[in-house]
């Protein structure tokens, strides 16, 4: 059942004012619905692609354990680990930020660092197999900071269409039924009066009717 | 070279009365592929005071899909016009070049009449799938 909202003064002004209002309500409603629907494929886009990043990257940490397996096997584990304390990070991640419909959502851009680059593969080991496990180990990192960029973007557009949910139910369920209501009872209040001045007008029409006849 | 400092028509349209709130995360101004190519780091200043930052990635493809020329006459970011009721997005633009990204992108023609683009929200959700950062939505009743 929806509430009446309270008017101070049951005037025309505020019938008009409440008209206007619940138009814009009703406008506002239209957008939010709206940016609720593109919100809600944005998710569940971004839902599929982290589902296919996320498979991806454990092919890529098979491939990579597996390498790291043959190389250690190869040269050793004190070499690897040598090398791997070495290794510096490939590329530096800048944390930017883009618009999704009005939510405000991180990206990751990567990048290289040129100096540093060499020094990335297993610099002191230049056997295939190792500069392998540099290069897959760095494919690795990339989607991780991949995923990492969805998965946020995923958590911030979940808390939007929460928020934009509620503000939605509470343009449909409330606030607009609440205005009808208000309209409604003002109308109604309005057309008794008039009834009643249409009633009052009849009697003294009468009054003065049976006065004038008195008279004569 | 349509590199114009206020907002464009097409914007000031979006931002009248009570849709300015709505819309905030439009761009103050757009500006074209070739700009945002030689920027650094490429980025737009939104109505709302934030920063809307394109992914390198997505500009070279776009450059790879259109002329050099047309790269001076694209505006980015690409504005997707959402209405209420409607099952497809209008992108108004007088430039072809916006059709024919979007062709390349869909591999169907993609015919602008009346200045007026329209496509539907299967093909939306392609389009932003490859375009995630060079384009934006926009609310309208």
């Amino acid at each position: 059942m929806a509430r009446k909202i309270h008017v101070t003064r049951p005037t025309k002004i505020e019938l008009t004012r409440l008209k206007r209002r619940l138009k814009l309500a009703s406008r506002i409603q239209k957008i939010v619905k709206d940016r609720l629907s593109i919100l809600i494929m944005e998710f569940l886009q971004t839902v599929r692609e982290c589902a296919s990043i996320k498979e991806n990257l454990l092919g890529q940490y098979d491939q990579a354990f597996r390498s790291l397996l043959v190389t250690e096997g190869y040269h050793g584990r004190a070499l690897v680990l040598q090398e791997i304390l070495l290794a510096r990070m490939p590329f530096e991640v800048q944390y930017l930020s883009r618009n999704v419909a009005g939510v405000r959502v991180p990206l990751f851009e990567l990048q290289e660092i040129e100096q540093e680059k060499l020094q990335t593969e297993l610099s002191g080991c230049s056997s295939a197999m190792c500069e392998k496990t540099g290069r897959l180990s760095r494919k690795c990192l990339e989607t991780i900071v991949d995923l990492s960029e969805r998965q946020k973007t995923l958590e911030l557009l979940g808390s939007e269409i929460n928020k934009v949910k509620r503000i939605n139910n509470a343009l449909e369920y409330v606030i607009i039924p609440g205005l009808e209501e208000t309209i409604k009872y003002l109308t109604m209040k309005f057309e008794e009066r008039d009834r009643e001045e249409a009633d009052r007008l009849k009697r003294v029409k009468l009054l003065i009717e049976g006065r004038q006849a008195y008279a004569y | 070279m349509p590199t114009d400092r206020t907002i464009d028509s097409v914007m000031l349209k979006y931002l009248g009365n009570e849709f300015r709130t709505v819309n905030a995360q439009l761009p103050r101004i757009r500006k074209t592929l070739n700009e945002l190519l030689k920027e650094t780091q490429p980025f737009v200043l939104l109505h709302d005071g934030g920063r809307h930052f394109f992914r390198r990635r997505e500009l070279d493809y776009l450059a790879e899909i259109i002329s050099s020329d047309e790269c001076s006459t694209l505006m980015l970011p690409i504005i997707f016009e959402v209405g209420s009721g409607r099952m497809e997005v209008i992108v108004r633009s007088q430039d072809p070049t916006q059709a024919k990204v979007f062709a390349a992108i869909l591999d169907i023609p993609v015919d602008s009449k009346g200045g007026m683009i329209r496509i539907s929200r299967i093909q939306l959700s392609i389009l932003r799938k490859k375009l995630q950062t060079t384009t934006l939505y926009v609310f309208v009743p």
